[in-house]
């Protein structure tokens, strides 16, 4: 048990802090190699401003260009959930009952929203776990 | 008649009880930590359970010590030494009942293929992988249980306590729980999403194990079976002994042991009972140390 352990934190180390954690479904790496985020935009395709902001910042922190895809929540959601999408844009609750299922970034505009208020936000995909390191910092990083 | 520990084993005792309060104490700080970046893992999850459930044992052994002191009265004749075992098997139901639960738990997860979440978390202005917190924690919740296991196990065997042992030997073993959980959030990170799950599984399966032994322990017990080994089924060699010399004692006697607590009760039927009780130290033909643990010899016919 103790020897690979040893191994496994060895690795880790090898691998680098820069690419740990991996994604098990490749998002971070696709979205590199491909050049495009496939971004949900809850909304019609007029309006929506803050929203399609984010979405281009956070492409051009990837280094790629926000291919954006406007819709209903549910549909968003259940497209993401099926591989379609690699980050969903509206207002979202950190209550919402798509968090278990989904990953919850957290707001661009405010650190310690309440709970149950839908402030601006994305969802990602479930356990893609790079992707969600990277959109975090990137958010984080964009707060006043 | 009252069965009492002898007079040297009072520090014993002392250190037992100290020990027990210790591992509430060490047990409470790693339910707290770990509950700080519990997070989504399904494997960090399962251990802060079976770490919460670390505490139930030494609870069960701090109350059943005091109730077992208490003096035999007229609606309990018997004492209340037996207070130990069934209050064993209580927690150990649970325990089983929770680890069955978890390996179902983690099994669903593991078939649905669901990928486990782990974000980030502010720490000093830094974003940090939560994955590497929960490692932290994981690794700190590894050291005092192990630790005070080996500290308890000595003291189990001079007290010849069942339920202080058992707990001894689970804490020993608990490293394990913290390294599995260790190796599912490095295999998440690597990219596994079915390495939580996985990790969580084995987890579950520990926590059972460790639920069942509990429980097997208990029932020998309460169902007057001859005295066990500490930590076994086998029968223990100084109720082997005792039973050996008190066949010899009296011939074609029936001899049966029991045990209540951490003492032997002996009844010898179908013999004629001797004139004057025996001694009780001369019966005793295990080790010297555990003569105490005789409590009494009874006949009938």
């Amino acid at each position: 048990m103790q020897r690979p352990l040893a191994l496994a934190l060895i690795l880790a180390l090898l691998t680098g802090c820069d690419s740990f954690p991996k994604d098990p479904d490749g998002t971070t790496e696709r979205i590199a190699e491909s050049g495009v985020m496939r971004a949900g935009i809850v909304g019609d395709a007029a309006g929506e401003a803050e929203e399609r902001a984010l979405a281009t910042a956070l492409a051009a922190a990837s280094g790629a260009e926000a291919e954006l895809h406007p819709g209903s929540a549910e549909t968003l959601l259940l497209a993401m959930e099926a591989g379609e999408l690699d980050i969903v844009i509206g207002d979202f609750a950190e209550a919402s009952p798509w968090a278990g299922r989904l990953a919850l970034a957290p707001s661009p505009l405010t650190a310690h929203p309440p709970k149950e208020a839908p402030v601006l936000r994305a969802l990602l995909p479930p356990g893609e776990n790079r992707w969600l390191l990277h959109v975090t910092k990137t958010i984080e990083d964009m707060r006043p | 008649m009252i069965a009492r520990v002898p007079k040297e084993l009072e520090p014993e005792l002392r250190r037992a009880v100290r020990l027990g309060w210790w591992t509430i104490g060490w047990q409470l700080s790693i339910v707290a930590l770990m509950a700080l970046v519990l997070g989504s893992s399904q494997a960090m999850k399962t251990a802060w359970i079976e770490d919460l459930l670390g505490l139930v044992p030494a609870i069960v052994f701090l109350i059943a010590l005091r109730i077992e002191r208490l003096p035999p009265d007229r609606r309990f004749p018997f004492g209340f030494t037996r207070v130990n075992s069934l209050a064993f098997l209580a927690s150990a139901v649970v325990l089983t009942g929770m680890g069955l639960y978890l390996i179902f738990d983690s099994g669903q997860k593991l078939l649905m293929a669901e990928h486990p979440t782990l974000g980030a978390e502010r720490l000093f202005g830094q974003t940090v992988w939560i994955g590497w917190l929960m490692i932290g924690a994981l690794a700190y919740s590894i050291v005092p249980p192990v630790i005070l296991g080996r500290l308890k196990q000595p003291v189990a065997e001079a007290l010849a306590d069942k339920v202080l042992h058992t707990d001894a030997l689970m804490q020993k073993a608990d490293w394990m729980t913290g390294a599995a959980g260790i190796l599912g959030i490095l295999g998440v990170g690597l990219g596994f999403w079915w390495a939580d799950s996985a990790a969580a599984l084995i987890i579950a399966i520990d926590i059972v194990r460790d639920g069942s032994r509990a429980t097997r322990v208990a029932i020998a017990e309460l169902v007057d079976g001859t005295p066990r080994r500490l930590g076994g089924p086998e029968v223990s060699d100084d109720a082997k002994a005792l039973e050996a010399r008190l066949e010899e004692m009296f011939p074609g006697a029936d001899v049966r042991l029991r045990e209540t607590g951490r003492y032997i009760w002996a009844e010898v039927h179908g013999v004629t009972p001797p004139d004057a009780p025996p001694d009780l130290s001369a019966c005793w033909a295990g080790d010297p140390e555990k003569a105490w643990r005789l409590a009494g010899v009874s006949f009938s016919y």
